[in-house]
């Protein structure tokens, strides 16, 4: 991990932090902050994509990827971004969705990452994707009790944070070739 | 390419060029040393770490990767390893990608020509020793850039290794992993990358890193679909290839030693090697990771004399010793001016194709001249008031 992507790993665990304290402690509407936070870093993302895709990434062999990808991004934003008004409760179950579909990706990196044999970090993702799992599951148990939902959504966020921050100041191995 | 042919095979070269043993050594030492020129070792030495040659995995992943960063890791990993093919390609794209394109590596390029002249100018063994290492490595690299880019350096899951069986090619496919601490193994065909990564100045998209060791290993044909090439495969043949490195770096190394008047491109000393032909093609096909042995016994065959296995700390000591005005005199001193030389040669050459990837070499000499040629102008001022 360079010093700008460990930086940048900091950077996104003291918003997740922000995050946190917005919906624990000041009072407004919790969700409808995170759906907003959430859905315009999704749009810049994409756009970013999308700028890199016609400047570059169209000439590659399976540039499309890249294409594929800004689309995804753009759309889960715009989505996100619409959501901004409706029930909490809906914005929860999305939220508990998004934490269901991470809880996911982090078991099968973390098999990935054992199937390599590299290193222990895949105890990390395992634990990163259970936690997030029983987040879910926890929330979707006490979603008519909004507070509850929101303590235990915070908990998940807390538990990314720290996880960010550990792998940020982690040495990892890197393969490189002269 | 490895320590196998940078130290041992040049030594074999440079042997047969014309050199004596001594500075045959002197010429595969420098060559092996662009390998191993870090910034780290710079600063050990306390020397300047602008005539870096080489950059540590840790020195990379250190770095900031900021516009200033990408300039350096482009420099040193296109002067000395990658060196571009053609810096005006023509090629109907936008110029971010214009600019990556233009720096893929390949042989017998009006670069080379320029390296090899530049060391013959430079006079120097150490000179001798870069440009040897950069026209190898043209080889050995081709198809790759010296930049971290996705959509250049970037593979996909075609890669089958060629061998062939009593006349008749079979092919495998090559599995990867991308842990860095196995071997690679020849038996099963399983080799290590670097991971994939989607962003485009991502370290592991630089150089070869994205096809592993494959382009290093000498005994090993391949097929492959590098990400520039527009969906066709790319058929790289490395016994040929290498042997073709050896030839042209004889052809170079008698140039620059004085036996041949100009160094032309795409010439090899074909003839002069006839008879060790066999030899040497028997080790560059040895299904093997390292053949450091092989070519040992055979410089020592041509000879005579032990070749001493490489020492980084060898001229360590005498340059730290040195005075300041002395240093330049030493091994290591004509190593550095040597690198800068060709660092800044190359910079430039890519800057004055209007491509900053690299950013621009400022010549220090020129600077300390114009700087005093100013001051001399004010005080003359100062002195006529």
């Amino acid at each position: 991990m360079t010093l700008f992507q460990k930086i940048k790993s900091c950077l996104a665990a003291a918003l997740m932090m922000a995050i946190i304290f917005i919906l624990l402690f000041l009072e407004i509407n919790g969700p409808m902050v995170i759906m907003l936070i959430l859905g315009i870093s999704l749009l810049l993302s994409g756009l970013k994509d999308l700028i890199y895709f016609f400047a570059m990434a169209r000439y590659m062999v399976d540039g499309r990827i890249i294409l594929y990808k800004s689309i995804l991004y753009l759309d889960l934003g715009a989505f996100t971004i619409s959501m901004f008004d409706i029930n909490p409760i809906y914005i929860m179950v999305y939220l508990l969705i998004l934490c269901v579909f991470y809880g996911f990706l982090s078991i099968m990196r973390a098999r990935e990452i054992k199937r390599l044999g590299s290193s222990t970090s895949w105890i990390f993702k395992l634990s990163e994707g259970i936690v997030y799992i029983v987040v879910a599951v926890l929330g979707l148990i006490f979603i008519r009790n909004q507070n509850v939902a929101i303590i235990i959504y915070c908990a998940a966020l807390f538990f990314s944070a720290v996880n960010k921050i550990i792998v940020a100041f982690k040495p990892q191995p890197v393969f490189l070739t002269q | 390419m490895q320590l196998d042919f940078h130290y041992y095979a040049t030594y074999c070269s440079a042997f047969l060029a014309g050199y004596s043993h001594k500075e045959s050594m002197e010429i595969c030492y420098s060559a092996q040393l662009v390998d191993c020129m870090s910034k780290t070792f710079l600063k050990k030495i306390k020397a300047s770490p602008i005539a870096a040659t080489t950059q540590l995995s840790l020195e990379m992943v250190d770095s900031n990767k900021d516009i200033l960063e990408l300039q350096n890791i482009t420099r040193i990993w296109s002067s000395f390893h990658f060196l571009p093919y053609d810096l005006y390609a023509n090629i109907k794209a936008p110029k971010p990608y214009r600019d990556k394109y233009r720096l893929i590596c390949n042989t017998n390029s009006d670069l080379l020509v320029k390296t090899v002249n530049l060391a013959k100018k430079n006079a120097t063994l150490q000179s001798t020793g870069i440009a040897m290492h950069v026209l190898a490595d043209t080889w050995a690299h081709r198809y790759f850039a010296g930049v971290p880019s996705l959509v250049i350096n970037n593979t996909n899951s075609y890669f089958y290794e060629v061998t062939y069986k009593d006349g008749q090619e079979q092919t495998r496919k090559i599995k990867f992993n991308n842990n860095p601490f196995k071997t690679d193994d020849i038996e099963n065909a399983i080799y290590t990358k670097s991971m994939f990564q989607t962003s485009e100045n991502a370290i592991m998209n630089l150089g070869h890193g994205r096809a592993g060791h494959l382009p290093d290993y000498s005994f090993m044909r391949y097929k492959y679909m590098p990400a520039w090439n527009k969906y066709e495969v790319i058929f790289k043949d490395n016994p040929s290839d290498y042997y073709h490195a050896f030839c042209q770096m004889t052809y170079a190394l008698k140039f620059l030693h004085g036996d041949r008047t100009s160094f032309e491109k795409d010439t090899y000393e074909f003839d002069q090697l006839k008879k060790y032909e066999n030899k040497i093609k028997e080790i560059l096909e040895k299904r093997q990771l390292d053949s450091c042995n092989d070519w040992k016994a055979f410089g020592e065959s041509l000879s005579g004399q032990t070749i001493e296995p490489f020492d980084l700390g060898k001229y360590e000591e005498e340059y730290v010793a040195a005075t300041k005005q002395a240093k330049d005199d030493t091994f290591l001193g004509k190593f550095i001016e040597a690198a800068i030389a060709q660092k800044s040669m190359v910079t430039n050459e890519i800057a004055d194709s209007k491509n900053f990837l690299a950013g621009r070499s400022i010549d220090r000499k020129k600077r300390r001249a114009k700087r005093l040629s100013k001051l001399l102008k004010k005080n003359k001022k100062q002195g006529v008031q």
